[in-house]
């Protein structure tokens, strides 16, 4: 009886330990100098667009939905990033979580972007790119992306990160074109 | 670790928004009432109202569906504060704190005296001044006794 305790309280160990791994998994993936989590999504002009196919150029991630005031507030902002930028290789696309492609259309077509906006209906990529369980704690893993900004390297590497939940929120994208043009070596 | 974090998650979010019980309305058949639902928002969020001025946005909403002759009309929102995000460029219009949505409920000639439970959600967006929650219903359960015209208050 004590040997069969032993081997169920190792078994619970190990099994809890798994459970950990897994849950840092995620957080793993948004350090600075991380590879991140690669994605194939359709977008709302049904074509599919995959991280790896961006594989040597810049790529600046925006994480939205239709309903959020934030990303509303940054739309501008990307478009006319995505326009300053097309020519020095980086590539801009939304990823839009948990809603349909017509109401996506929508809002893209009132913001005017020329840059592709691609559908996470089921908020899985969201969630692989999600911080850590006690970063914001409140929200669900793939509420916490909404709003969050990454720039990720040609080699797929992820080397800025802005989470919503900052002293300042950059709707001007300000930080963000400041690290980029660091990467780039431009002013 | 991972699944109190989850729980704890669920939790709180799911407490951000709080609809309080309340005692029966009281209409007599033939008659009109008014359910009077009250909404709390956690200190630090706000909701958006009703209307927004930007159609994207999710106004919180009430709805409710009618029980046999008892039918409720379209919710009546109160007037909302201007919020401003930081380097946004438009007003949002939104409640904090404590408010009140009342429902007009009206009770058919023919309804028998009865409590009668109607059903419905309320729906809403939450945000603070930094983060935001995805929409979220909330199950609604409104009692409302019918009673003989002689016997309402």
């Amino acid at each position: 009886m004590r040997t069969f305790l032993r081997m169920l309280s190792t078994l619970v160990s190990v099994a809890l330990m798994s459970l950990a791994l897994l849950s840092t998994t995620g957080a793993a993936q948004l350090r600075p100098g991380a590879a991140a989590p690669e994605f194939r999504l359709k977008g709302i002009d049904d074509r599919t667009v995959a991280l790896a196919d961006l594989r040597g150029k810049f790529v600046v991630l925006h994480f939205a939905a239709t309903w959020c005031p934030f990303c509303a507030a940054e739309a501008p902002h990307l478009e006319k990033l995505h326009r300053n930028y097309r020519d020095k290789g980086v590539a801009v696309a939304i990823i839009d979580v948990k809603e349909g492609k017509s109401k996506v259309a929508k809002m893209a077509k009132k913001f005017g972007f020329s840059f592709p906006v691609l559908l996470d209906t089921d908020g899985s990529v969201a969630k692989d790119f999600a911080s850590p369980p006690d970063v914001l704690p409140d929200l669900e893993r793939d509420e916490v992306m909404i709003a969050a900004n990454l720039i990720i390297d040609p080699e797929g590497k992820i080397q800025f990160f802005s989470l919503l939940d900052t002293g300042d929120f950059d709707a001007k994208l300000i930080k963000l074109q400041g690290r980029l043009n660091e990467l780039l070596g431009t002013k | 670790m991972l699944c109190s974090a989850a729980a704890s998650s669920l939790a709180q979010g799911a407490s951000v928004v709080i609809v309080t019980p309340h005692t029966p309305v009281e209409v007599a058949a033939g008659q009109s009432g008014a359910a009077r639902i009250r909404v709390r928002v956690r200190p630090g969020y706000h909701v958006q109202a009703n209307p927004v001025r930007n159609p994207s946005l999710v106004p919180i909403t009430v709805e409710l569906a009618p029980l046999g002759g008892v039918l409720p009309g379209p919710a009546v929102y109160p007037p909302g504060k201007l919020f401003r995000i930081a380097g946004g460029s438009e007003d949002l219009v939104v409640y904090d704190g404590l408010f009140f949505i009342e429902v007009p409920v009206r009770a058919a000639p023919a309804q028998r005296p009865a409590l009668v439970l109607l059903k419905g959600t309320l729906r809403y967006q939450a945000c603070t001044d930094r983060i935001c929650l995805m929409p979220r219903d909330i199950s609604l359960r409104i009692p409302i006794s019918v009673v003989l015209e002689a016997s309402a208050r």
